[in-house]
């Protein structure tokens, strides 16, 4: 009995250090990741599940590029997004804070990766060149969503692993920023060998291409890159439900998009539906607005569809018309943008000499959407508007207008809220202020 | 040999009466040789002694002295001086030391000093350790010696100690205490005398306060142990309570207490993977109160440095009832209440709502939104607040056996609980089982067995952030929507989710199975060595099933949302130590040591669908969509090696030294092991010669402890490099970086000091006063990254804060008979100072208050802006402009407020006459700030509805009011939403009748009593808001003191019943 006893109390002397060596679970180690074929492509995927952040192209992104201009309205409670459609912003301003940090996660996965596959021995170069192509692709897009919104902003390259002071960048110029986002185009030109578009294609670096030329200035470079995506495929859908939604044949307009599906979805949705059918009416199309759309514009219920309610007619986007499974896709980049791009584009060159073109580009667009188009002649002084307009009509709350009426220099003009061209620039954030040595409140953007 | 002597007494006495002339002697002998003594005494008195020289040793000295007294009554007198037994035989004394005279058996019984009543069950205990039990009718029999010291003791009364004398037959009354804490503690690996405890520990007796019970463990002892703030965070039905002893030690870890149950670590904490906006609920609500016999908090280092890793927050040690050996006995607890909301806000009526609208619109230029004939028409006026709130039941069944002999020992109970909410739609039930075991192998093996099971049904509503509870939205809903259409179903017209028909409609239940299992064999091969083996098992399933039909306004988002998760913990405890005692002449060492093991595992599943049939099918199989799927483990280790040295010396003196060498699978490997060593010293004064002997003067003892202790509460695997999965994208699977990792990282250590007395005035008074200082650093911190990193914080051990405190705790028997009277008072005062953080940066915007982290400030203060009032010019709020600079901005915001109360304690009172007693309990806290944000959207002129405050808002230039005009920028973060939150609550009053025994002795009860009570009956505050004690966030331990739409407490009346047979 007293062998048993003493015996049993001994037990927990024979345990070792060894048994406090628990291995998690539900983790990979990081190394572990550069070793197998699956687990890198996997970590690719993880770099593309970054553009679907609440605050990057899954939600914030996208009604930041409407609500900031004079598209619609904050019609909800949220504070920060009726700070935006005030375009009051503050560095402490979640959706300012929010857009920074979902962008930069999502540089920090892609230079991870970047920088492990270098090493990776199981695959042949045309492999290794096809993955750093799609990652430099999605880098150089993350930037320029950067440094459109927040200016010379920090150019991260190497990914975070350690707590070390080589973490905290300066800011960079807006040049050098910009010559990243071209060099890393031009490396991912010719090594995607993909062309399904929800991951990054060839035709995709040369739209964002296109577009990034146009922000610059450098008009013949864009309407090369646009010309060059055209030809290839100039394609304008006519089933606008191939456009938006849970469509899972996407269209052959479409260049490059982000899928969500019900079991990987967004609040889109939620955001822009009233509360009356269970949304939180966040994000409305403004009243004027509305009212200047023509009702045989196919594009109108997609706009602005109308809900009667007790104290009159509400209207609500539904470009992301899925509320119940949140499943609704994001274009970032389709075909009808090409041609408003070489519209501008020739416009910015020569608005006399290439006038038939871009109102044949204009016209191209509205026909699709079932609109008679304009004809030359009572269009004559009135381009730029008529340009202006009918890209507002196509790319209503797909986050463009923003951006349109920033590098158009027209957004003191048209946004009655902005008044100052400070504005036109949103504040670094806050923690960024607070917690980046390299960062001080010196180099805050003017007026904030 | 006794009839003898009693006969012998009674015809001396008769004698002495009836003879009057008898001579008479005087003596005095002051520490003479007893020899001389009786040589003295026989040459005067003229008879001689007779005894046995090895059986009386006439070398010692005695005292001694007589006045006129008969020869007789001397040798009597002298007998008794010497302890010898005085047989007369002609003129011969014979002396017999009475200590050698046999055994013999002594009887009698026990009853309660005030009420006469027979205490069954008291220890009777000798010196030996040989005892046994008194009956049911008090009555007990033991073989005694003469002179031998035996001691009576029972739960709820002061122990008596009786020297044997001639008398064979006796009556023993216990005098009750009135605080009855007891006079064994329940400590870290053992038991320790009360007077001998070295460290500072609050124990609670839950007879104290029996039958008003919580929902939770730690709800029914609010305020009745200092040094411990437990608040509730919300009234919601078997909600988690806020529990942090000794100030808040942690910002990233956690500060919840360890709990121990009858040895064995015991899982707490919110497993719920559903968010109900704060209003969490936690595994310890599974214990049902009623099994409990004791609470021991374990405050300072020397007290819990023996739980090592696991302690900086305080241990609080658990204690389920145990059998007694005593015939069987039957306890029946029950009792039915109703509650009801204390305070509900005032909103504003559909007319003063529509004008109010009307108005708005106006002032944007907007024609208005209502017409006149429409306002003047309108029969609609809903009071969403009283459709919402109801009169709940609240009633508890417990039936329970104890009893037993020398050999085993048993104790069965099982009970039943349910709350209903004051808020439609919530409830909380539990159904409980336990038997503890306690069984004697043989004289040196002893086995303790135990087993709780339990069941708790929990229908939760959502809190406060979603808008789909059913109180937010009813504060929320403007009062022109009526509650039902015209053809029975629920309106939905309103902004928000009609408030009844989520109650009604929409399901979210969690259930939850608990099973903790014990096991204690201790052996003790001789008198002074006892090897213990301990091992445990606690196993908690909670299963959480939300369904949300397409006709109500959630479900009809998702077309009908259905949501199951299930977490499984287990833990696996195993510990096995050694005592050691040894005694000699001045004092007694005692040596502990021994190991200990956890193993935690936990499991945890989700699942999510959409797209269901109507509101027939609950469960996942109707839901057409599959949303999600997730499951995950986690599984963690700990290994220690613990011991305890214990030097008694001369009774008065005693130095505890405590270490414990830990070892946790949640650090990295360089700082996988801490060491945890404390020390304290008790110095029993009033035991020193040179104290004052006079009853009068108090007796104080003084101790002061300094340890180490350590807190481990973080999530696993923080020190390693991972990816974590779930980063999917377009149906393929992916990867992601998971964190910077830190191979340094190490657990939070607290040093901590502690003095404190402890006074004790004619056994009716007790005061403890404390004064300690913990010092908390390596804190584990969410150090902030800039987020262009990628990541915006590192889990570092970065940080400093200290509390420093002091606590009282006063307990006094004002009368004791006929009336007794017994008050209590408890006071506590603790300050939290952030001492440094990294790079002393300050962590700002935590929660709705924008609570922040600020050295040199308590921890999480309330910031923002300091409003001096509302502009009569422009009805706009005027804020400080801290830097005169011209502007409103970051640079102007300031600490506004702290939630931490400078003062907070319970007055106690119990009065007790024959068979009535009232009891009362008030709890206050002063010095405690609340932030209003419910305030944010009822006073600030939304579409929602307002709070009647808004009747005097500015309407137009020269109004003076401090309820601004709409705009955001009156409804910035700032002083004008933070209040004065202190208040004095009457917790509970208590009123029992005890039917007299004499009654009872007819039938077949032992002890019935009858009581009506009421808990929360008063509330004096100055606050606006529901309810002062309130936290809308009770899963963050930084935010505090911040209402949000959360669910007040309700006041309750009771009627119960407590009968014994």
């Amino acid at each position: 009995m007293r062998k048993i006893l003493i015996s049993v109390l001994l037990i927990p002397f024979v345990a070792c250090d060894d048994w406090l060596d628990i291995k998690p679970k539900n983790y990979v180690a990081s190394d572990e990741v550069f070793t197998t074929r699956e687990n890198l492509y996997a970590a690719l995927t993880g770099c593309y599940d970054a553009l679907q952040f609440q605050h990057y192209y899954g939600r914030s992104f996208i009604i930041a590029g409407d609500l900031l201009s004079d598209n619609s309205m904050a019609k909800g409670t949220k504070i920060e997004l009726i700070a935006l459609d005030e375009n009051n912003l503050t560095p402490d301003n979640i959706i300012v804070e929010g857009i920074w940090e979902d962008i930069y996660t999502a540089i920090n996965r892609a230079n991870y990766i970047l920088e492990g596959v270098q090493n990776v021995n199981f695959l042949n170069e045309t492999e290794k060149n096809d993955i750093v192509g799609q990652l430099l692709f999605l880098r150089a897009l993350h930037y320029f969503n950067l440094v459109r919104l927040y200016g010379a902003v920090p150019l991260k390259l190497k990914p975070t692993t350690k707590n070390n002071p080589s973490n905290f960048l300066p800011r960079s110029p807006v040049g050098s920023v910009y010559q990243q986002i071209i060099s890393d185009l031009d490396s991912a030109e010719i090594s995607i060998h993909n062309n399904q578009p929800q991951w990054a294609t060839g035709r995709s670096v040369k739209a964002l291409k296109a577009l990034v030329y146009l922000t610059l200035g450098d008009y013949s470079h864009a309407l090369y890159y646009t010309n060059e995506c055209l030809l290839e495929n100039s394609y304008l859908e006519s089933d606008y439900s191939r456009l938006f939604g849970s469509f899972t044949e996407p269209s052959p307009e479409i260049i490059f998009y982000i899928p969500f599906i019900p079991s990987d979805n967004n609040r889109l949705a939620e955001y822009h539906f009233p509360n009356q059918l269970g949304g939180r009416y966040e994000n409305a199309p403004k009243l004027d607005f509305v009212n200047s759309l023509t009702t045989s514009d196919k594009r109108k219920k997609w706009i602005a569809e109308s809900l009667s309610t007790s104290s009159g007619n509400i209207y609500y986007t539904k470009k992301y018309p899925n509320l119940s499974t949140g499943a609704n896709n994001v274009t970032v980049l389709r075909n009808a943008e090409l041609y408003f791009i070489r519209a501008e584009a020739l416009y910015f060159t020569d608005s006399v000499a290439h006038y038939n073109a871009i109102l044949s580009d204009i016209n191209t667009v509205r026909q699709r959407a079932g609109l008679n188009p304009i004809d030359s002649a009572s269009a004559v002084g009135k381009l730029w508007p008529i340009l202006e307009n009918e890209k507002q009509l196509e790319f209503a709350f797909e986050g463009k207008r923003w951006f349109d009426l920033v590098r158009t220099n027209r957004a003191l003009v048209k946004i009655p809220s902005v008044t100052s061209v400070n504005q036109t620039l949103f504040p670094i954030p806050q923690t960024e202020i607070l917690y980046n040595p390299q960062i001080t409140p010196a180099d805050q953007n003017p007026g904030y | 040999m006794r009839r003898i002597l009693l006969a012998l007494t009674f015809s001396l006495s008769f004698y002495t009466l009836c003879a009057q002339d008898v001579e008479v002697y005087n003596f005095s002998f002051k520490g003479q040789k007893l020899g001389d003594i009786l040589k003295e005494i026989s040459s005067q008195t003229g008879y001689k002694f007779a005894y046995s020289s090895s059986e009386l040793n006439v070398d010692t000295a005695v005292t001694f002295s007589v006045r006129k007294k008969a020869a007789v009554d001397v040798f009597y007198l002298l007998g008794k001086a010497i302890d010898c037994s005085v047989d007369i035989i002609n003129k011969t004394v014979i002396l017999k030391p009475l200590r050698l005279l046999p055994p013999f058996t002594l009887r009698g019984t026990v009853t309660d000093f005030s009420t006469g009543d027979f205490i069954a069950g008291a220890n009777v205990i000798t010196s030996e350790m040989k005892g046994t039990y008194t009956d049911s009718a008090g009555q007990f029999s033991i073989t005694v010696r003469y002179g031998q010291a035996l001691n009576f003791s029972c739960i709820g009364y002061h122990t008596l100690n009786y020297r044997v004398t001639t008398d064979t037959i006796v009556r023993l009354r216990l005098k009750p205490m009135l605080n009855p804490i007891g006079e064994i503690v329940v400590v870290a690996f053992g038991s320790e005398q009360r007077n001998l405890l070295t460290g500072s520990v609050s124990v609670v007796n839950p007879q104290r306060f029996s039958q008003l019970n919580d929902a939770t463990v730690m709800g029914t002892f609010q305020a009745n142990l200092t040094g411990v703030l437990i608040q509730h965070n919300a009234g919601t039905p078997g909600s988690s309570v806020k529990m942090n002893i000794r100030g808040i030690t942690s910002i990233s870890a956690g500060n919840s207490p360890l709990f121990v149950i009858d040895g064995v670590p015991a899982i707490t904490g919110n497993y719920s993977q559903l968010d109900f906006s704060g209003q969490t609920i936690d595994a310890i609500s599974d214990i049902p109160v009623n099994d409990i016999e004791s609470i021991t908090v374990l405050k300072d280092a020397s007290s819990s440095a023996l739980y090592g890793t696991r302690a900086s927050n305080g241990v609080v040690l658990v204690a389920t009832k145990r059998g007694q050996a005593i015939a069987n006995n039957i306890t029946v607890d029950s009792y039915f209440g109703l509650q009801q909301a204390n305070r509900k806000l005032k909103m504003l009526n559909a007319t003063q709502w529509m004008n109010m609208i009307n108005e708005e619109a106006i002032q944007r230029g907007d024609p208005p939104v209502y017409s006149d004939e429409f306002i003047r028409n309108n029969r609609v006026d809903t009071r969403w607040l009283d459709e919402v709130f109801r009169i709940a039941p609240i009633y508890s069944l417990q039936l329970s056996f104890r009893g037993g002999d020398s050999k085993s020992t048993y104790y069965v109970s099982g009970n039943y609980f349910n709350q209903d909410g004051i808020v439609l739609g919530s409830d909380f039930s539990r159904y409980g089982f336990r038997v503890n075991y306690d069984y004697s192998i043989n004289p040196k093996v002893k086995l303790l067995v135990g087993n709780g099971f339990s069941f708790t049904t929990n229908n939760r509503v959502e809190g406060d952030q979603s808008l789909n509870g059913p109180l937010p939205n009813a504060i929320s809903m403007p009062p022109i929507y009526p509650v039902y259409n015209p053809d029975g179903s629920f309106n939905n017209e309103g902004p928000y989710a009609n408030p009844i028909s989520i109650a009604k409609e929409e399901k979210n239940l969690a259930k939850s199975h608990r099973n903790i299992s014990n096991l204690t064999l201790t052996y003790k091969p001789t008198g002074n060595i006892q090897l213990n083996a301990q091992t445990g098992i606690d196993y908690y399933n909670l299963n959480e099933q939300t369904f949300a039909p397409k006709q109500t306004r959630q479900g009809a988002k998702y077309d009908g949302l259905g949501i199951e998760a299930t977490s499984n913990v287990i833990t696996f405890y195993y510990s096995s130590y050694a005592n050691f005692t040894k005694r000699w002449g001045k004092g007694n060492l005692e040596v502990l040591g021994g190991v200990s093991t956890e193993r935690y595992m936990e499991h945890g599943s989700y699942l999510r669908s959409q797209s269901f049939p109507g509101n027939s099918i609950e469960f996942l199989q109707g839901g057409a969509i599959p949303v999600q799927a997730c499951s995950r483990e986690v599984d963690a280790l700990n290994l220690s090696v613990f011991s305890r040295l214990k030097l008694l010396f001369q009774n008065r003196y005693l130095f505890t030294f405590n270490f414990r060498r830990d070892g946790s699978s949640k650090f990295g490997e360089s700082n996988r092991f801490g060491n945890f060593p404390a020390i304290a010293f008790l110095w029993n004064a009033y035991d020193e010669p040179f104290y004052p002997e006079h009853a009068l003067f108090p007796k104080i003892k003084l101790t002061l402890s300094y340890g180490l202790t350590g807190n481990d509460q973080i999530s696993d695997f923080r020190a390693l490099d991972l990816f974590a999965p779930g980063s999917n994208y377009g149906g393929s699977p992916g990867l992601r970086p998971a964190q910077i990792a830190n191979p340094n990282l190490k657990w939070e250590s607290t040093h901590q000091f502690n003095s404190g007395i402890r006074i004790d005035w004619l056994d009716r008074v007790q005061l403890s006063a404390d004064y300690y200082v913990k010092n908390t650093f390596d804190l584990l911190y969410r150090l902030p990254y800039p987020t262009s990193t990628g990541f915006s914080y590192i889990i570092s051990n970065i940080g400093e804060m200290r509390n420093s405190g002091f606590e009282l705790d006063l307990n006094a028997d004002l009368l004791t008979a006929p009336v007794s009277w017994n008050i209590g008072l408890t006071l506590t005062m603790n300050r939290n100072e952030v001492i440094s953080l990294y790079q002393n940066q300050p962590i700002r915007n935590i929660g709705r208050a924008s609570s922040s982290i600020e050295v040199g400030q308590p921890l999480s203060f309330f910031y923002g802006y300091k409003a001096l009032g509302v502009n009569p010019a422009n009805g706009m709020m005027i804020y400080k402009d801290l830097n005169g600079d011209g502007i409103i901005n970051d640079f102007d915001k300031t600490r506004i407020g702290s939630p931490f109360p400078d003062l907070f304690g319970a007055i106690s009172s119990q009065l007790t006459y024959r068979s009535f007693s009232l009891n009362f309990n008030v709890y206050y806290s002063l010095g405690n700030e609340i932030f209003n944000a419910t305030r944010m959207y009822t006073e600030t002129l939304s579409k929602s509805n307002q709070t009647t405050a808004v009747l005097r808002r500015w309407k137009q230039p020269g109004d003076v009011t401090d309820v601004p005009k709409a705009s955001t920028y009156n409804k910035l973060i700032s002083s004008r939403f933070v209040e004065d939150g202190s208040f004095i609550r009457l917790k509970s009053v208590k009123l029992t009748y005890a039917v007299s025994k004499k009654v009872l002795r007819k039938t077949a009860f032992t002890d019935l009593q009858l009581y009506l009570a009421g808990k929360n009956l008063f509330t004096w505050t100055h606050y606006s808001g529901m309810d002062p004690e309130v936290n809308y966030n009770g899963e963050n331990s930084i935010v505090m003191g911040t209402d949000f739409f959360t669910c007040p407490q309700p006041k309750t009346l009771i009627l119960g019943v407590c009968a014994k047979f």
